[in-house]
């Protein structure tokens, strides 16, 4: 179990995960650190009770009576104790939400080489096709070219660690960035970082991958 | 009517009362589907996920007591979990509270949220004495269904204000229960 963790979502990222309004990409970013993050549980669970009160007062002008049938033939009503257990990931590396996605072990995933030093495993989305999801895999002690973001840039560190703007992001923390910020992220040293990233629009990772290696022999 | 609502849920949960859970969807199920019309469902696919959400809690009752939360939180967060999956058609990551899916609880000691009587009284007052540009931002956010980027791109603002507004508004939130927590 990681101690207590120092970088966490943004209140207001995390307002948009509890109203169900964040773009699913950076959704699992932040869902997968609330997992590991009591501090954030604990926001949350309080966030939820704002769509409570707002559910409580929304209007409501058309009556519903309960289908009768759907009680008749609801014989589904079972003590949990009865119903099969779900396969719940075992716990390591992988945050539980994304283990449902990936499997519980980032040794056994498969990386596509992007450029000297980095790969990428790209994590399938439902929806929108703007927003990307991908687990990097990048070498230690490896400086990233300067970068800016067409849109939203969320990370969250699973190993090793990433330094940005004078901070120090290990396993568990989370940094965002925005529209408006240009950065140059190195990774620290002992060993490959891994690190899930939600990224909204098209920033240094979304360039095909030639020309990814070019920046970085530029950079 | 928020504590009959509570003995209506302990009778479901305890007896199977199918009226105390008739009167619970009665209350709740046409918000449920306004909340999903909100969000570009038609009346039947509302109607729809109104009664699958309010069977769900029925399903679970058994869980249900005092202590570990309450209906309407499962209801809000089963709904929004649908909303996302069948209207936006997207993967849900936020999982719905602890206790409603019992393996999630193994490892991660129990959040101590007190949500109780006291706790929605003041959630609601909270928000009803938020300055109106606020308050819109949270209602765009929580019944809409809107991003940060959709909602300023309604208002016709900078993504930064939006983002202030919302932290703004939950933090009066937040203060209003502090000495509960």
């Amino acid at each position: 179990m990681m101690g207590p963790l120092a970088h966490h979502p943004a209140l207001e990222s995390l307002l948009s995960c509890s109203a169900g309004a964040m773009p699913e990409a950076s959704a699992a970013v932040i869902a997968s650190h609330v997992s590991l993050c009591p501090v954030c549980r604990s926001e949350l669970a309080l966030m939820e009770q704002i769509g409570v009160a707002l559910l409580d007062t929304i209007e409501a002008d058309t009556e519903m009576s309960l289908r009768p049938e759907l009680l008749a033939n609801d014989d589904t009503r079972v003590a949990t104790s009865d119903e099969p257990p779900i396969d719940a990931p075992p716990l390591g590396e992988i945050p539980a939400p994304l283990a449902y996605r990936v499997g519980a072990s980032l040794d056994q995933l498969s990386w596509t080489p992007v450029s000297p030093g980095i790969w990428l495993h790209p994590i399938a989305l439902e929806g929108s096709k703007q927003h990307t999801l991908q687990l990097y895999k990048i070498s230690g002690c490896m400086a990233l070219p300067e970068h800016g973001h067409g849109g939203a840039e969320r990370t969250l560190v699973l190993r090793g660690s990433i330094i940005d703007g004078g901070a120090t992001y290990r396993p568990g923390d989370v940094t965002e960035k925005g529209e408006e910020d240009v950065h140059a992220p190195s990774t620290g040293a002992g060993g490959d970082c891994i690190c899930l990233v939600a990224m909204e629009g098209e920033s240094l990772f979304d360039i095909p991958p030639i020309r990814a290696s070019r920046l970085a022999n530029e950079g | 009517v928020r504590k009959t609502m509570a003995d209506v849920l302990q009778r479901v949960a305890a007896t199977g009362d199918v009226d105390a859970f008739r009167q619970l969807f009665e209350s709740y199920a046409p918000r449920v589907k306004s909340y999903m019309m909100r969000q570009g469902a038609d009346a039947n696919t509302a109607e729809d996920l109104a009664q699958e959400t309010l069977l769900a809690v029925w399903r679970k009752a058994e869980l249900y007591s005092d202590d570990k939360g309450n209906a309407t939180t499962w209801i809000f967060t089963i709904a929004r979990n649908l909303r996302i999956d069948r209207l936006r058609k997207e993967l849900t990551w936020v999982a719905l509270p602890e206790h409603f899916d019992q393996e999630a609880s193994a490892d991660a000691a129990p959040d101590a949220i007190l949500i109780g009587e006291q706790t929605r009284i003041r959630v609601q007052r909270a928000l009803a004495k938020l300055p109106a540009d606020q308050q819109q931002v949270v209602m765009l956010s929580f019944i809409e269904g809107l991003s940060h980027g959709e909602i300023a791109e309604q208002l016709g603002l900078p993504l930064g204000t939006v983002k202030s507004r919302l932290r703004l508004a939950y933090l009066k939130v937040r203060d209003a229960l502090k000495d509960l927590q």
